[in-house]
């Protein structure tokens, strides 16, 4: 492969991975409002 | 209106339901093969720019007209439009959030029904000892309806009508406890059987060339897939398909996303949640998707195949034949791997697309959830076998075309407008805003307003005045020195002309293959009329449930 693929390859998978991972880390972590109200 | 108002049961089967939605077959077929046919690396800008500015804002419109909707007790498209918009034209339109559905889904449960088969064939090593062209003449076989690969008789439309009543007992078991659940199920098997062909995808090397094919590399395929080639970025075809692809991979435009946004509580966030559904389908596409067909056929049959043959049909037609090469154990399991991971990406997006039916028929002729469900699966029956028993006359194409090509565009286009001009962008915005676990960053309101459907309308121009060979330069040329515009056989006018089976009908020789041609154009005007008559069908039942509406006097 060359060294432009590579980096092209690389960064774009990484890129997407750290976003997929930032955005359901954050609904795993915040609870639904409506979850709350149920148990108030 | 339904009394029986049903909710998602939790955040994250709610994210993985809608992730689900758009995680399909195009995520590991369509991505990689429109990468390789337009700049490879290169591809990957206008790819991410249009998710940036098209795919992100149609999720963000989507999901908040639907929860928009969901407060109102509308849960499909004709009712949500009409509320937004309060003009009487605006819920026929709404239509092609049912119709979209019903008529995808016709065709799709047939592709979802070759993975259950393939699964089976998989396990009973059908395909041990078979070369590549016999493991391709199997899938024809196995569409030509009459030609039997298992001994039992009509094999593919019984795989249909057994997939069929699985998405619809699911369906009829409701939102929580059938769709959530089979996410919660599906969607992590999905990840792990990817995650095991993608790891075997980039790690084949050049283990797989042979005396047949020397030049068999799987790094020369992810280096064709993942090289930018940077002058593709001045050709709009280039950005036409890197649009198109977000359609498809983001499920926008068809009227399942408002369904599924609709059963979100109120004040229950939607701005996260959608970003967190549209990355992990992103997540599956771009790190999953490149990393299993590419550079696997590369590996066994080198790159010079991949560029000639590369398209969805490899996906049955030779990936059996490549897990062969791992000996019996593995190919099994490869196999089961490989289909089973795209009938967890047919299922959770088929499922989606029975739910602004039943939606529609609960909301507004106080269908049961079972009745509802079964009434989807009988329609798509009715719908679908056409596509089955007739596939090698075109009709799936047809459906593909109209439903699941032009109809997204359009709806979506429509629906942009309206959320951002004629409901409003203030409200709109404050909509996706309300309840938000995110902050919505504002430079997105302009681009909702400006930018999004600017977009949309150069993608619909696009596809209606594609030129030939996609060459826009030359077209404009050819314009300005008088020769007009010369139309691709693809661009939608000469696809409602049929020109270009007419060319063929032309050029024909033999008597054979010309009556084969008159029957192939018979069956596509037949399949149109179908389609229609089913549109118009769900605008009467619209005026029926407006009929009602009145004398309730909830209008």
């Amino acid at each position: 492969m060359t060294t432009a693929a590579v980096i092209t390859m690389v960064s774009t998978m990484s890129i997407v991975t750290l976003f997929a991972a930032y955005f359901f880390r954050k609904i795993i972590i915040i609870p639904r409002k409506s979850d709350l109200e149920d148990t108030d | 209106m339904s009394q029986q108002k049903e909710n998602w049961g939790s955040r994250v089967g709610l994210v993985l339901a809608m992730a689900g939605n758009a995680v399909g077959l195009g995520n590991f077929l369509r991505f990689p093969v429109q990468a390789v046919n337009n700049g490879g690396g290169a591809f990957i800008i206008p790819y991410l720019v249009s998710f940036l500015v098209m795919g992100i804002p149609l999720l963000w419109i989507e999901w908040s007209m639907g929860r928009f909707g969901g407060k109102a007790g509308n849960h499909s498209t004709p009712y949500i439009l009409d509320t937004m918009t309060r003009n009487r034209f605006w819920k026929y339109f709404g239509v092609f959030g049912i119709w979209t559905n019903l008529a995808v889904a016709a065709y799709y449960c047939y592709i979802e029904s070759w993975t259950m088969s393939y699964v089976f064939h998989s396990i009973m090593r059908t395909f041990d000892g078979m070369t590549q062209s016999q493991v391709a003449q199997f899938f024809t076989d196995y569409v030509t309806i009459g030609t039997s690969t298992t001994g039992i008789p009509f094999e593919a439309p019984i795989f249909y009508i057994l997939c069929l009543l699985l998405n619809t007992w699911i369906l009829s078991k409701g939102l929580s406890g059938g769709i959530e659940r089979t996410a919660k199920i599906g969607m992590p098997l999905l990840l792990l059987f990817g995650l095991f062909l993608a790891i075997r995808g980039i790690t084949l090397g050049e283990s797989g060339a042979t005396a047949e094919h020397p030049d068999a590399s799987a790094w020369a395929g992810l280096n064709f897939l993942w090289n930018p080639q940077f002058d593709s970025l001045t050709n709009p075809s280039v950005w036409l398909a890197a649009a198109g692809q977000i359609f498809f991979t983001c499920s926008v435009g068809m009227g399942t996303i408002h369904c599924y946004a609709a059963y979100v509580k109120p004040k229950d966030d939607i701005a996260l949640n959608s970003m967190a559904a549209g990355w992990m389908n992103e997540f599956v596409e771009v790190v999953l998707g490149s990393c299993v067909v590419i550079p696997i056929a590369a590996g066994y049959l080198g790159l010079d195949w991949v560029r000639e043959n590369a398209s969805f049909g490899m996906a049955f037609q030779t990936m059996p034949f490549l897990f062969e090469n791992w000996g019996p154990f593995l190919a099994t399991l490869a196999g089961v791997f490989w289909f089973g991971l795209l009938f967890f990406a047919g299922i959770t997006s088929s499922l989606a697309m029975g739910t602004p039916w039943m939606g529609f028929m609960r909301d507004e002729f106080n269908f049961s959830r079972e009745k509802a469900a079964w009434s989807f699966g009988m329609v798509v029956l009715v719908l679908g076998m056409p596509t089955v028993l007739f596939y090698n006359y075109g009709v799936f194409g047809e459906y593909d075309y109209w439903a699941g090509t032009v109809s997204l565009v359009v709806f979506a286009l429509a629906e942009s407008i309206i959320f951002s001009w004629i409901y409003g962008i203030d409200k709109g915005w404050a909509e996706l805003k309300r309840g938000a676990d995110m902050k919505v960053p504002e430079f997105y309101k302009p681009i909702l307003k400006y930018v999004t459907p600017t977009f949309l309308l150069f993608v619909f121009i696009g596809s209606v005045f594609s030129p030939v060979g996609g060459d826009w330069m030359g077209a404009l040329q050819s314009l300005f020195s008088g020769s007009g515009w010369p139309l691709d056989n693809g661009s939608l006018i000469n696809q409602v002309m049929n020109i270009g089976l007419k060319e063929q009908i032309a050029a024909a020789t033999d008597a054979t293959t010309r009556t084969n041609l008159e029957d192939q154009l018979m069956f596509i005007s037949g399949s149109r009329i179908l389609l229609v008559v089913v549109f118009a069908s769900i605008c009467g039942l619209v005026y029926v449930a407006y009929r009602r509406r009145m004398k309730e006097g909830r209008v």
